[in-house]
């Protein structure tokens, strides 16, 4: 028969420590003979808490293929042919790839959804190039979706590293990578419309982008100034 | 006597249970019975079926209609489980041969968890005892005299026993459910859906003494020892006056004690005493006197009665009735919400003195009723006594264990003898 010293109430011979306040049991009249008689069984029962994520993905997929299916009809009983419907049933593809594809991945994998994410988005623009009866696809849509998308899996490679936890370097690479992006965007609607390919508003973007990047990149070395910072514009 | 219905509508209590429940949490409630040996699983099985067959209020699977759920008859009976470290987690049907109770054994005792959509405390002890009865008779060949409480197992069930009490005890007024929000324990969750258990042994006598010198019940004198541990948690965690929201204790209420009902399903009310620690410090005598006085107004057949009439009119409300089920299912789950465990700090169910007859008597040693955790209540307490002991088990899903160690400490500085056990690893 121990009490706790703590607070002051008798021990079921089955407690090491109190479990009101944590004292660990020592009695030297009764050292170390411990019964293992436990009130309770050592099994501890859990509740699986996963969501059945292939049925929340056929459910959606069925959901979104009600809309699709009518504006194809409406479409074919109106027109005759397949044609202003491709714009929605294209975009209901790109949905759910961006949305509900990813939910089929064992593990998180941002890059490799990214990439679907971006073909799927190609892809789109293709759709509406070829609905619309356009010949920008090849010279301007694709370059330039590439691009954006290129930019954006880059990032999400980048963010995956150690070396780059901290919101300050992320910003500096965003700052980066916005900047650059738009030197590239001027090089190829300059090339689209034939036009010198020396950049020239893409300037005014890439500039501040660069030195606010630069900025970041000191801040992050600056404890105190960060520190500073912080305590004066604390919320 | 009539075979029971082939399915029966849920009973009014019941109703929030089922659109309250949650992927990892639902209502539950567990009783407990330690016998002198080691229990018999092979045995235990072949009692539970004989059980059942006597509470038809039992064999039910829960379904979903178009407008309200509804309790269909179930053949068979669920498989006898091993006891876990955590009792009273979240009960998956399906996993358990459809039934929404279980049975589980670990040395010599004997539990069922049940979902509180088929019964209250009172219905959930009398199948405990029944099942134990069933199980010793096959055991050991004991013949144990049957009564309203140990169910004679040879028999049908009489309707009255799985009839929905609330409507015959309804009258014609009601009562508005307003109240004021209490103060809530809070602290770190458990991880993984953790349920502490932690259980303090009191001898009935020294508790009897204490209470009958202050002219007050067992239960009254816990709830009184309890609001002034929930007001020192409180205080110790709020600095400013001005913030201190009232403390109240939620206590369940067997109504079969007011009204003349037999039923083994759901036939509960409850009541919230408490005080306003804005008001001052109270001291014992002055939680005393509010507790004892607030029960003597609120526990009466007249009280207890306008708040069933309140209920059933709710439940007979046309436009609820026919909102579909899954509109009613939100609704009701936010009525939940706001006023649920909102009211309460914490609870105290106490089932009471259980009386066996000598026959059981010389079997059983131990005699337990445990809550499972509550929506918002994060450590929750129950209590019933049997022999010259009083077993009080707390519910705790965070870590920290300060409100039994500001109880149980009380207890002791009021000169009362505290055992406590625990599940802890």
């Amino acid at each position: 028969m121990s009490y706790c010293v703590n607070c002051g109430v008798e021990l079921a011979d089955s407690e090491n420590i109190c479990p009101l306040c944590g004292t660990e049991v020592i009695n030297p009249a009764k050292p170390a003979v411990r019964v293992h008689q436990y009130p309770y069984p050592r099994r501890v029962e859990t509740l699986s808490k996963n969501i059945d994520k292939k049925f929340l993905v056929s459910i959606a997929g069925t959901l979104m293929l009600i809309p699709t299916a009518i504006t194809i009809f409406c479409d074919f009983v109106s027109g005759g042919g397949i044609s202003w419907s491709l714009y929605v049933a294209g975009a209901m593809l790109m949905l759910f790839t961006w949305i509900f594809l990813p939910m089929l991945f064992r593990k998180s994998r941002p890059w490799l959804s990214l990439s679907l994410d971006s073909i799927a988005a190609a892809l789109y623009v293709g759709v509406i190039c070829a609905v619309s009866g356009g010949d920008w696809y090849w010279t301007l849509g694709l370059p330039i979706t590439a691009s954006c998308c290129g930019l954006v899996v880059f990032l999400a490679v980048l963010f995956e590293l150690e070396s780059t936890k901290g919101i300050l370097i992320r910003a500096a690479f965003v700052l980066f990578g916005v900047g650059l992006l738009t030197v590239v965007l001027e090089l190829i609607i300059n090339l689209h419309l034939g036009l010198s390919l020396i950049p020239r508003w893409s300037g005014y973007v890439f500039t501040p982008c660069l030195l606010l990047g630069i900025a970041a990149l000191i801040l992050r070395r600056q404890k105190n100034f960060k520190e500073e910072i912080r305590r004066r514009f604390y919320v | 006597m009539k075979t029971p219905p082939k399915w029966m509508k849920l009973d009014n209590a019941a109703k929030i249970y089922p659109a309250a429940k949650r992927r990892d949490w639902a209502a539950m409630f567990r009783v407990s019975a330690n016998l002198n040996e080691e229990v018999d699983p092979e045995v235990l099985k072949q009692a539970l079926q004989s059980t059942l067959r006597r509470f038809p209020s039992f064999a039910l699977r829960l379904r979903r209609g178009a407008f309200w759920y509804y309790l269909e008859h179930l053949e068979g009976c669920p498989d006898v489980q091993p006891d876990v470290n955590n009792p009273c987690v979240r009960l998956i049907p399906s996993e358990n041969n459809g039934f929404s109770f279980r049975v589980r054994y670990y040395r010599n005792r004997i539990a069922v968890e049940i979902f509180h959509v088929l019964s209250d405390g009172t219905g959930g002890l009398c199948f405990l005892k029944t099942l134990v009865a069933e199980y010793l008779r096959l055991r050991y060949g004991a013949d144990i005299p049957r009564d309203g409480e140990i169910l004679d197992c040879s028999v049908n069930a009489p309707q009255e026993e799985y009839e929905d009490g609330f409507p015959a005890a309804a009258r014609r007024f009601t009562r508005s459910r307003r109240e004021s929000d209490a103060y809530h324990i809070c602290g770190t969750d458990e991880k993984d859906g953790f349920i502490n258990i932690t259980t303090g042994i009191i001898p009935v006598s020294d508790l009897l003494v204490r209470a009958r010198e202050k002219g007050v019940s067992i239960t009254e004198y816990l709830v009184a020892v309890m609001l002034l541990s929930l007001d020192r948690l409180q205080r110790n965690a709020c600095r400013r006056e001005s913030r201190l929201k009232p403390v109240k204790v939620n206590v369940p209420i067997n109504l079969r004690r007011f009204f003349p009902c037999r039923t083994m399903r759901n036939f509960a009310s409850y009541v919230n005493p408490g005080i306003d620690p804005r008001l001052g410090s109270y001291t014992l005598d002055e939680a005393l006197k509010a507790v004892h006085h607030y029960m003597g107004t609120e526990v009466t057949e007249k009280m207890l009665a306008a708040k069933i009439t309140t209920n059933v009119r709710s439940e007979q409300n046309p436009l609820l009735r026919i909102m579909p089920l899954f509109v009613k299912n939100a609704a009701m789950k936010l009525v939940f919400n706001l006023v649920g465990d909102r009211k309460s700090s914490t609870s105290l169910s106490n089932l009471g003195a259980v009386r066996l007859p000598v026959e059981m008597e010389k079997h059983v040693t131990r005699m337990d009723f445990i809550l499972g955790p509550l929506s918002y209540n994060r450590d929750v307490c129950a209590a019933i006594s049997y022999g010259d002991k009083l077993y009080l088990n707390f519910t705790r899903t965070i870590k920290e264990p300060d409100f039994e160690r500001e109880f149980f400490t009380r207890l002791v500085k009021l000169g009362i003898h505290v055992k406590i056990e625990s599940n802890q690893r």
